[in-house]
């Protein structure tokens, strides 16, 4: 499939989310070699910013990787060679997804993400699975 | 006004520059804080692009200085003070013997590079697992035949500390995709049975015959390139464990390996900041030695009669330095003559 690039999209959200440019990101993939739930993902967190990059937005809104990467966590940013916050990135994605009614994939692992975001008595059990 | 010429620094720039001097008849004292002449390139063991014996250029041309009588070698020297201008400098010298004053017409820093100790790398476990080496250390290894034997399997990763804003340098250290190539094509030829892995961003392979080199490395000497940013090195049992995304396939991969070698970043010289204070000369953001114009006089220190040569100005290789080496001669002998 081949994808149309153009100029205007959540990026600009996303960016003012994080307070910083995605155009930092030296697309070496650091962040994916290191990250626990890559397995489940279906777009590496580099190529999630790659898309972001190009205003690709339906294909980073569709994805799982916005619903399965981790809560809280900050394994990638701490090796990031410009130290991009990728789970803030998500956030935000996922924040929009909701917006615009796009339904959560969390397909793979439990259900523990989604009790976490609706449920106050599973924060708990969330942090800690 | 003097006619001689110091040189601050006794690797291949700060030879090359002495050499010139007293080739045309100019007078030198080079400097040097170690107790022997050669600077880094005295540590490698076959240089790139040709796999040349680095121990016998390097002896060569310290012998070449050795003998030349218009060259006054002070090992065990630093430079303690310096006043004047362009044609007469008067510096204080600490030598192992006291402390000594002369007049000089001109000055070379070259002061060469410093390899950075990858220590901020907790996730390359560098300093943890005594697998996990850097080039410089790779180079030692190579020297004293202590590569690893058998069927073994060693990973090389670019860019640690260099392109890196967050724990080293936002500036690429030029020649590490280079050398590592070398490194890979060295290992296959110690040990024939070893496989080795190169992970890396972009090559760069900026010089001639550079290209065709690191090219040769994959397609005659088996070298598998895989383009990640290396994560991170896991060490159990005694293996290591390096994991990466494969970006061309936007795939986390895994290679488990007996040996990992890190090419770290070039960094400025140790003291380059006080040495340039104390010459009354710029550097960079990052403590190189800094040029007025880049251009067409990268070897132009801010002040006048004060020349700068090799690799205390950016990471390069050594046919850079000996280049720079010789135009800062000529610049010195232009204000000392
Ligand atoms: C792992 C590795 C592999 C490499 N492989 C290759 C290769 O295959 N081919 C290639 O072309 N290049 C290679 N290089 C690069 C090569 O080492 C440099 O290009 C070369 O050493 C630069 O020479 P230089 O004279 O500028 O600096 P240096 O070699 O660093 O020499 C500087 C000298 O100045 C002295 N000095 C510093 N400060 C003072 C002071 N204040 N007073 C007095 N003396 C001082 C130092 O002790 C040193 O002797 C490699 C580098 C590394 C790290
Ligand atoms: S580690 Fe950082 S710089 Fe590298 S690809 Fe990921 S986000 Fe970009
Ligand atoms: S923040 Fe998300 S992408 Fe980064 S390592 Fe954690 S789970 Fe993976
Ligand atoms: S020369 Fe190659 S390995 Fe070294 S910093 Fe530049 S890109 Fe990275």
């Amino acid at each position: 499939m081949r994808l149309r690039i153009h100029e205007n999209g959540i990026r600009t959200i996303v960016e003012e989310s994080i307070q910083k440019s995605l155009t930092a990101c030296l697309q070496c993939s650091k962040c994916g070699g290191g990250c626990a739930h890559v397995d489940e993902f279906d777009l590496s967190p580099r190529q999630v910013i790659e898309y972001l990059l190009d205003c690709l937005d339906e294909q980073v809104l569709d994805s799982r990787t916005i619903w399965l990467c981790g809560k809280n966590c900050t394994e990638c940013e701490v090796i990031c060679p410009v130290g991009l916050p990728l789970n803030g990135i998500m956030v935000t994605l996922r924040e929009e997804a909701t917006r615009r009614g796009v339904e959560p994939k969390y397909e793979q692992p439990s259900l523990i993400y989604h009790k976490f975001e609706h449920c106050s008595k599973h924060r708990r059990e969330g942090e800690e699975g | 006004m003097s006619k001689k010429t110091l040189v601050i620094g006794g690797g291949i720039a700060g030879i090359t520059a002495a050499q010139k001097i007293a080739q045309n008849g100019g007078d030198v004292i080079l400097i040097e804080k170690e107790d022997a002449l050669g600077g880094n390139f005295a540590k490698l063991t076959y240089t790139f692009p040709v796999l040349g014996d680095a121990k016998a250029l390097v002896s060569q041309e310290v012998q070449k200085v050795q003998t030349t009588p218009s060259i006054e070698i002070l090992t065990n020297t630093t430079l303690t003070a310096c006043q004047g201008s362009v044609g007469d400098f008067s510096v204080e010298l600490k030598t192992l013997s006291g402390t000594r004053q002369e007049i000089v017409g001109a000055i070379i820093v070259a002061a060469g590079f410093h390899y950075m100790e990858p220590t901020a790398y907790t996730e390359y476990s560098y300093g943890r697992s005594p697998k996990v080496v850097t080039s410089l250390e790779f180079e030692k290894m190579a020297a004293e035949n202590r590569l690893p034997q058998g069927n073994v399997r060693v990973v090389f990763v670019h860019c640690v500390g260099s392109r890196d804003k967050a724990k080293g340098y936002v500036y690429c250290s030029k020649i590490c995709c280079s050398y590592s190539a070398k490194h890979a094509i060295m290992m296959k030829k110690a040990n024939p049975q070893s496989k080795s892995y190169v992970f890396y961003i972009d090559i760069r392979a900026l010089g001639k015959g550079y290209e065709e080199f690191i090219r040769s490395a994959m397609e005659e000497h088996n070298v598998r390139y895989i383009r990640g940013r290396v994560a991170k090195v896991l060490e159990s049992e005694g293996k290591l464990l390096v994991r990466a995304e494969d970006s061309l396939m936007g795939n986390p991969v895994e290679v488990e390996a007996d040996l990992v070698v890190l090419a770290s970043a070039m960094e400025p010289p140790v003291g380059s900041r006080d040495l340039a204070a104390m010459l009354g000369i710029a550097t960079d953001e990052y403590g190189f030695f800094q040029d007025v114009e880049s251009n067409v006089r990268p070897c132009h220190s801010s002040k006048p009669g004060i020349f700068l040569a090799g690799s205390c100005t950016q990471p390069m290789e050594i046919a850079s330095a000996v280049a720079m080496g010789g135009l800062s001669a000529s610049e010195a002998l232009a204000v000392t003559r």
